[in-house]
């Protein structure tokens, strides 16, 4: 008899052991896969491979509910110039509207509407760069405002701001590992948060603002030449901004914050030029010596900010909540501490060395996250008085800082491009363009790319920028002149369609640099399931093969 | 001497074509909240427009498939009528 045949030979059955009936086998076979499965869900579970979750980086949770957050395209965007800016003859029309409209105003009986056309004036002449006329038109408007809403507000109570302690090694350690200790800022942050501006607040934050604004851009170039009477206006203009931040710190995306600081940086600048040497506007220190502190200080973070994610994970609803701005005031209320607590531990702190901080007289309590001076420079760039090399210089530093190194690499190239406004003295612009290439060849060594071929991209993007810029200003100058109404909403709607139908939309796609890929505590349910029925079929295998040698 | 002169005329000539190291603009007029909402809805749209498709990845999912089919075979065979 062939083996083959033997196997389908009936079975003796051994005296005192009896097999199991067809229902047995299979309710053992089922008990050994259900036992199985469980134990491959319980195994699966602590050690399967975990799901891989594709979240926003913490820079796209704003500081305000519902405010402008961060998008790495628009820095490469606004150093390309990739943006809407009006030209002269935009501002020519809003001047002589604006003119008209105050001519019918009465200002003996002084209203909200009268203060914006002021606004509007002052605005139109300082963009046309004529800064002391609008200083003027502004010193009138604060008269207006006073009549009309009172004294000036004081803003919220604040508590007293962090020490920053003397210059030494230790201090400076420890100002930067317990930098997101800062109860002013904080404090700040929950009265902004959950208040909104009266309309004396909002009226005197705009004079604060604008007046402190036009004072600084109409008397800079003679503080500079040593004129004391414009460095006197120079740091009234401070003032007048810093009283503005006390009333709504959080405006403009903190722009008004920056603005102060960097305002302050100059100043110390004309005192002691080497600051610009050492440290950029911000506070971000350019020498390697300083930077050493500033790694400790990362490696410190890194060691004590572990788990952002998993706090994103567990406030997700809250936290997009507070970016979409869809909470009411009991709900910004009770978001507060998360998104203060989310944006301190996940967010890279940025700039406001101690040194910088303490020559600058600087108001900040240390250094910020990196989306807040980013912004702020943003800001300032696009509707301030354009690109800057100090502003290219900053951020280059944050974004190297954020491993962001295109964008680095790029704007180190536009603070070459404009460096002969840089610094007036030729030791302080020689260095700051040799530490721009220094960084550009650091950064192509790391990116892997030559730097002609980085150069070629980067100008034909500039000049792609720079094109929308004077195509879109050719139109609008046209249109004026046909007798357009500059306030009309569809007014650019022709040129905006066929500039995009030709070339495509002037910002960039977002592409992956706002989000990440990050290992999550949970497996993937697939995976889990899979690991489960794995075990459940190997149960099934066993309980079989016992049966089969039982048999045999 | 010659190096000397070399940076003053750089000076001279820097200091000629400064105007202001920053330009430093907070101003707030009729143009700014609608200009700042225009910026920020150039990158909204897109993100909204984005959706984001879950890549497919198989994972342990083959092995599972392995599994669910030593089940059932394991299952077939212990309820399967013996030759007599």
């Amino acid at each position: 008899m062939s083996a083959s045949n033997d196997r389908w030979r009936p079975v003796e059955r051994r005296p005192g052991l009896e097999l199991p009936s067809r229902p047995a086998r299979v309710v053992l076979v089922s008990f050994a896969t259900v036992t199985f499965a469980a134990l491959g869900l319980l195994i699966g579970g602590a050690l399967g491979p975990k799901e891989v979750l594709d979240l926003p980086r913490p820079h796209t949770i704003p500081l305000v509910s519902g405010g402008t957050s961060l998008r790495i395209a628009m820095i490469h965007d606004v150093l390309h110039e990739r943006y809407v800016v009006h030209g002269p003859a935009w501002y020519r029309e809003r001047e002589r509207r604006a003119r008209e409209a105050i001519a019918r105003e009465d200002e003996a009986a002084p209203t909200d509407r009268l203060l914006d056309l002021y606004d509007d004036l002052s605005a139109a002449l300082d963009r046309q760069h004529r800064s002391g006329e609008a200083v003027e038109v502004q010193r009138r408007k604060l008269a207006l405002v006073e009549r009309l809403h009172g004294p000036r507000p004081t803003g919220p109570e604040l508590p007293p701001a962090r020490e920053r302690g003397d210059a030494s090694r230790s201090d400076a350690q420890r100002y930067y590992l317990e930098a997101d200790e800062q109860p002013r800022a904080k404090a700040r942050f929950e009265a902004m948060a959950t208040r909104t501006l009266s309309p004396a607040e909002r009226a005197w934050y705009r004079t604060c603002a604008n007046l402190g604004t036009m004072l600084i851009h109409a008397s800079f170039q003679d503080a500079w030449r040593g004129d004391a009477a414009a460095r006197a206006r120079f740091e009234e203009g401070l003032r007048w901004v810093r009283h503005s931040i006390e009333l709504n710190p959080l405006a403009h995306f903190g722009r008004e914050v920056w603005q102060a600081e960097a305002v302050g940086f100059f100043l110390a600048a004309l005192d002691d030029a080497s600051l610009l040497t050492r440290y950029d506007l911000i506070g971000q220190p350019l020498d390697a010596r300083s930077e050493e502190v500033e790694l400790e200080e990362l490696a410190g973070s890194k060691l004590r900010f572990r788990g952002p994610w998993r706090a994103y994970q567990g406030h997700r609803e809250t936290l997009e909540a507070w970016a979409g701005g869809t909470l009411d005031e009991a709900g910004r209320r009770a978001a507060m501490s998360i998104v203060w607590d989310f944006r301190s531990h996940a967010l890279r702190r940025v700039g406001v060395a101690p040194g910088w901080a303490a020559a600058t007289r600087s108001e900040l309590e240390g250094p910020a996250p990196y989306d807040e001076p980013v912004l702020g420079i943003l800001g300032m760039w696009m509707l301030g008085g354009g690109p800057n090399p100090h502003f290219a210089l900053a951020l280059g530093g944050v974004c190297e800082r954020i491993n962001q190194r295109h964008v680095a690499w790029t704007a180190y190239a536009r603070a070459i491009e404009m460096a002969e406004r840089l610094w007036p003295e030729a030791s302080v612009h020689e260095r700051l363009v040799a530490h721009c290439r220094a960084r550009q060849t650091a950064l192509e060594e790391l990116l892997g790319e030559p730097h002609d071929a980085l150069q070629a991209r980067h100008e034909a993007e500039l000049a792609f920028g720079r094109r929308f810029q004077e195509e879109r200003q050719r139109f609008e100058a046209e249109q004026l002149q046909a007798g357009a109404d500059m306030d009309a909403p569809d007014f650019f709607a022709g040129f905006d369609r066929a500039f995009e139908a030709q070339h495509g939309p002037i910002a960039s796609p977002l592409g992956d640099a706002d989000r990440a890929q990050v290992r999550g505590r949970k497996p993937r349910g697939v995976d889990l399931a899979s690991m489960s029925l794995a075990a459940g079929g190997l149960g099934a295998l066993l309980a079989l093969a016992v049966r089969s040698r039982r048999r045999g | 001497m010659t190096r000397a002169m070399t940076r003053l005329a750089t000076a001279l000539l820097l200091a000629s074509a400064f105007s202001a190291p920053a330009a430093l603009a907070c101003i707030n007029d009729r143009e700014v909240e609608l200009s700042e909402h225009e910026f920020r809805s150039r990158y909204g749209e897109q993100e909204r427009g984005q959706a984001r498709e879950e890549p497919i990845e198989l994972g342990l999912a083959p092995v599972g498939a392995l599994g669910a089919l030593a089940i059932a075979g394991a299952l077939y065979l212990a309820g399967r009528r013996r030759p007599a």
